[in-house]
């Protein structure tokens, strides 16, 4: 759908969003279980991830539900995160329709998950002398992912905001340039004519010219 | 014992070697080349088995290297005279030296060689497209000074204040040495300028591809001791000149020839 | 006009026809020296009349053939220099891309009395081809697009407008910045607009649309994946083609059109493949395997790739722009948008390209080692053009490089005339003599 890609000054400066994101979700709820101030809002703070989340607003609409939909008028608090929480389902329905995994960069789960690339079971390899540097990687990464396509040294590619969804392997041009293991086993390769299948320029497609 | 021919087929001189099986140098021989390279290597062959009591037909192989080697029919197989010049450099060397760089100058070209730990080529570089780093920058100063070719390195040795040649080209050095010599320089002072000049040209392209020791120097430019204290001076290091420099490649050739017969060369 | 005028216009046609008749014979020996191959695959003839074609015989030529380039289509023709100019945006906006960078020597002594004396061979070809209009090839070209990448491209842009239409394309030098990169695609961007404008009439609304440009990467692309599998094959030992026979066939996609010559490789690789199976070649496993690198030699300049193979050697790989480097980037689309395909496309014809006009360089060595891994290299080859600095340049990190691994490299400096002919033979057998004995010791081990 989307396709709406961040220039790199604006990547940097959103980078900081989902540590303030985190330390909502982190301090909020500490807060409500010791409300040291302002008891009142903490009270009605009780879920305050739930009141943000889209989820809240947009899932029973699945099921023809539409009674979440509506601010909340219990209390001020509540009106205010209740109205938090559409305006972010609005911008999410919006964004993702421009742009591919226009949340991920910002989740905190996705900052936690990042925390463990290191001792993780998948991972993502890079060849550096195959690299023949051509972005393909780069402009196919939902994420924007840019230190793939740039590494030069280092072997384990596995960045912070990347969900492994291994599109960069599939469009990879060169043949075991990028490489997704499993327990150091290689599951999934990049090759070359698996991207010019990909592309549909095999001998096959010749034909239908 | 068996021997085998070396052949050396230069633009000036062609140049005859003949080595037994153990690598022992039997005789050699130098001739100008002529107008014809062919026959006059056969001559000189002939002339040179004559010496050596030996008949050409009894010699086994005849390797030939040098600008001409094409053309010398009675030889067997034709090698550069980079390879040449390196089997032949390793025979000829001072015994107990290894050697890691070899300086062939000769009448229309110069060359270095980087040997590796076994003595094979490793690397190479050469200058055949400019007289001033070659022999025939030495002679056509000779014939301005009135000086012979042999004489030049002895006098460059009794310089007192070398002269600074400033021309890149052998023909434009000319003017300059006359020049030199109208405005009364010492002809040894001259001499010693001019080999310094040469030894530059070539210590430059020594140094493009990296020296490495020993060095040993051939051709016709290591007879020279001018020559040779110069590109000491320039690399900064001693250089043995090898036993019969000027017939380093045809003994190199010849070698070769041994080699694969099964000599122990 | 007056006598004065008829006479010049006389002598002129006297020197032309000399020079022309120059090309024809150094066109002939180059491709002679092919054809004398006892085992040339069947399928190099088609390139070899490509080239005769385009360099000897204007009425043979592929230029001249109405179904192509005149008659009712009245396609346009672009001619390009250097690997930047997407073809895939000339394809779509119906026009024929054509490669003019010049390999001729009798091209390169007119182009010597235009420029100065050092520049290099393939700028004074190229100058002298345009000023003298010795094939028609360079004629037949409506615009010619320039990219701005060494010294001596982007002044010979400036003489050349005083023969035909010149475009010049901004090439960013440093490629590494997000900022220069967008300056490339706002480039393509206003490139796509004026081949519309030129090709105008061509379409509703005069714009290359989706289809169009979808349809143009395909094809491109096919004669991309045709290529690759070319150069996969010369991996093969013993070799199955030539260098000097497999260089020509990618020289010869700069003439041609893209389906055509995707045709004509896909059989000569098909031939190549049995080939391999069969173990048939005319080379023996102890033939020194070679990566030619540096300046492309361009034809008829097939001094080198020829000399290096007669004394025994085999070119199994090269980078040479005008050979492996011309077709070995595909495209990678990953939407289907017109945005998506323009992204796709800047980044394919700025970051893959090794060209040494970009400055760092550091991925050409990386190119260079995977080359000579992949095709077990025994030796480089580094040829310099007389005058191309930056190559030469790249010379000293290529040799620290390669002393790394323990590759030979042998420098290389020439030019188109064929003075220097003996000269290169000795240094080259000295250097093919080196790299047979290395590797039969390396086999005895």
């Amino acid at each position: 759908m989307g396709y709406i890609r961040f220039p790199e000054r604006l990547r940097h400066g959103l980078g900081c969003v989902k540590w303030i994101f985190f330390f909502i979700a982190l301090l909020i709820p500490l807060w409500v279980a010791y409300p040291l101030f302002a008891p009142a809002v903490a009270s009605d703070l009780r879920q305050p991830y739930c009141q943000l989340c889209p989820g809240n607003y947009i899932l029973p609409l699945l099921v023809g539900d539409i009674n979440g939909v509506t601010v909340n008028f219990k209390s001020a608090t509540t009106i205010v995160m209740s109205m938090l929480g559409l305006i972010f389902s609005v911008t999410l329905i919006v964004g993702a329709s421009l742009k591919r995994r226009f949340w991920c960069p910002y989740c905190p789960m996705g900052l936690l998950l990042s925390w463990y690339r290191k001792i993780s079971f998948l991972k993502l390899k890079k060849d550096s002398q195959k690299c023949t540097m051509c972005e393909a990687c780069y402009n196919a990464c939902p994420v924007e992912i840019e230190q793939v396509f740039k590494e030069r040294e280092k072997e384990d590619v596995t960045f912070s905001d990347c969900t492994l969804c291994l599109r960069c392997i599939e469009y990879c041009p060169e043949d075991d340039a990028l490489r997704a293991t499993f327990l150091g086993k290689t599951i999934y390769r990049s090759t070359s004519k698996g991207f010019f299948a990909r592309q549909h320029i095999t001998p096959g497609d010749r034909e239908k010219k | 014992m068996e021997c085998y021919g070396g052949i050396d087929a230069g633009s000036t001189y062609i140049k005859a070697a003949i080595v037994n099986g153990n690598g022992g140098i039997q005789g050699c021989k130098v001739v100008p080349t002529g107008i014809d390279c062919r026959n006059t290597a056969r001559e000189v062959f002939g002339e040179l088995c004559d010496e050596l009591g030996l008949s050409p037909s009894s010699i086994p192989s005849v390797i030939s290297t040098g600008y001409g080697r094409r053309l010398i029919d009675f030889a067997s197989k034709d090698v550069t005279e980079i390879k040449a010049h390196a089997a032949g450099g390793i025979r000829t060397a001072p015994a107990g030296k290894r050697i890691g760089t070899i300086i062939d100058i000769g009448g229309q070209d110069s060359k270095v060689i980087i040997l590796d730990e076994d003595g094979e080529t490793r690397n190479f570089a050469m200058n055949d497209k400019c007289a001033a780093g070659t022999g025939r920058f030495l002679e056509v100063l000779s014939r301005v000074l009135k000086v012979d070719v042999e004489n030049l390195g002895p006098l460059s040795l009794e310089a007192k204040a070398p002269c600074r040649i400033n021309s890149l080209c052998a023909v434009f050095a000319e003017s300059e040495v006359i020049s030199l010599l109208a405005r009364g320089k010492d002809r040894a002072d001259i001499i010693a300028g001019i080999h310094m000049s040469l030894a530059k040209r070539i210590s430059g392209m020594a140094k493009r591809i990296g020296v490495e020791s020993d060095v040993l120097m051939t051709g016709g430019g290591a007879l020279n001791p001018g020559l040779v204290a110069a590109l000491e001076d320039e690399l900064m290091t001693d250089i043995h000149v090898a036993e019969n420099p000027q017939l380093n490649g045809a003994i190199g050739a010849a070698l070769i020839g041994g080699n694969s017969n099964g000599g122990r060369g | 006009m007056n006598r004065k005028t008829i006479k010049e216009s006389d002598q002129l046609q006297r020197r032309k026809a000399r020079f022309a008749q120059g090309l024809v014979h150094s066109a002939e020996t180059a491709l002679a020296g092919l054809e004398d191959d006892p085992d040339l695959p069947q399928g190099m003839r088609y390139f070899i009349d490509v080239m005769r074609g385009a360099f000897t015989g204007d009425q043979k030529g592929r230029f001249s053939n109405p179904s192509h380039f005149q008659g009712a289509d009245n396609r346009k023709v672009i001619g390009t220099y250097c690997l930047m100019v997407p073809e895939e945006l000339i394809y779509a906006a119906g026009a024929i891309p054509v490669r003019l960078c010049g390999g001729s020597y009798e091209a390169s002594s007119i182009g010597d009395e235009l420029v100065p004396r050092d520049t290099c061979p393939v700028v004074k070809a190229s100058l002298g081809f345009s000023s003298l209009n010795l094939i028609s090839l360079y004629q037949r070209c409506d615009v010619v697009i320039i990219p701005t990448t060494c010294d001596a491209k982007r002044k010979m842009g400036e003489e050349l407008a005083a023969f035909t239409e010149v475009w010049m394309l901004e090439v960013p030098h440093v490629k590494e910045s997000e900022g220069s990169r967008r300056q490339w695609l706002e480039q393509l961007y206003a490139l796509k607009k004026n081949i519309e404008k030129l090709t105008g009439k061509r379409f509703r609304g005069g714009k290359i649309r989706r289809k169009a440009l979808d349809a143009a990467i395909k094809m491109v692309g096919r004669a991309q994946y045709e290529a690759r599998r070319l150069y996969e094959l010369r991996r093969a030992s013993p070799p199955v083609i030539p260098g000097r026979e497999a260089m020509l066939a990618i020289n010869a996609y700069g003439f041609d059109t893209a389906p055509e010559w995707t045709e004509a490789m896909a059989l000569l690789n098909d031939e190549l493949k049995t080939r391999r199976r069969e173990g048939r070649s005319v080379y023996s496993e102890h033939a020194p395997r070679i990566l030619l690198a540096g300046s492309p030699p361009i034809f008829p300049n097939w001094k080198v790739p020829s000399l290096l193979e007669e004394m025994g050697a085999v070119i199994v790989a090269d980078e040479s722009c005008m050979g492996s480097r011309y077709l070995y980037d595909p495209v990678g689309t990953t939407e289907k948008s017109v945005t998506d395909m323009m992204v796709a496309i800047a980044a394919r014809y700025l970051m893959p390209c090794v060209c040494p006009s970009f400055a760092p360089n550091e991925d050409r060595l990386y190119r260079l080692l995977q080359m000579v891994d992949e095709f077990d290299i025994n030796g480089i080859v580094y040829h310099v053009l007389k005058g191309c600095v930056i190559y030469d340049f790249e010379l000293i990190r290529v040799e620290k490089v390669m002393k790394e691994r323990n590759i030979p490299v042998l420098r290389i400096e020439t030019d188109y005339s064929p003075e220097d002919i003996e000269q290169l033979r000795t240094r080259i057998e000295a250097f093919v003599e080196m790299l047979g004995r290395k590797k039969s010791k390396m086999k005895r081990g």
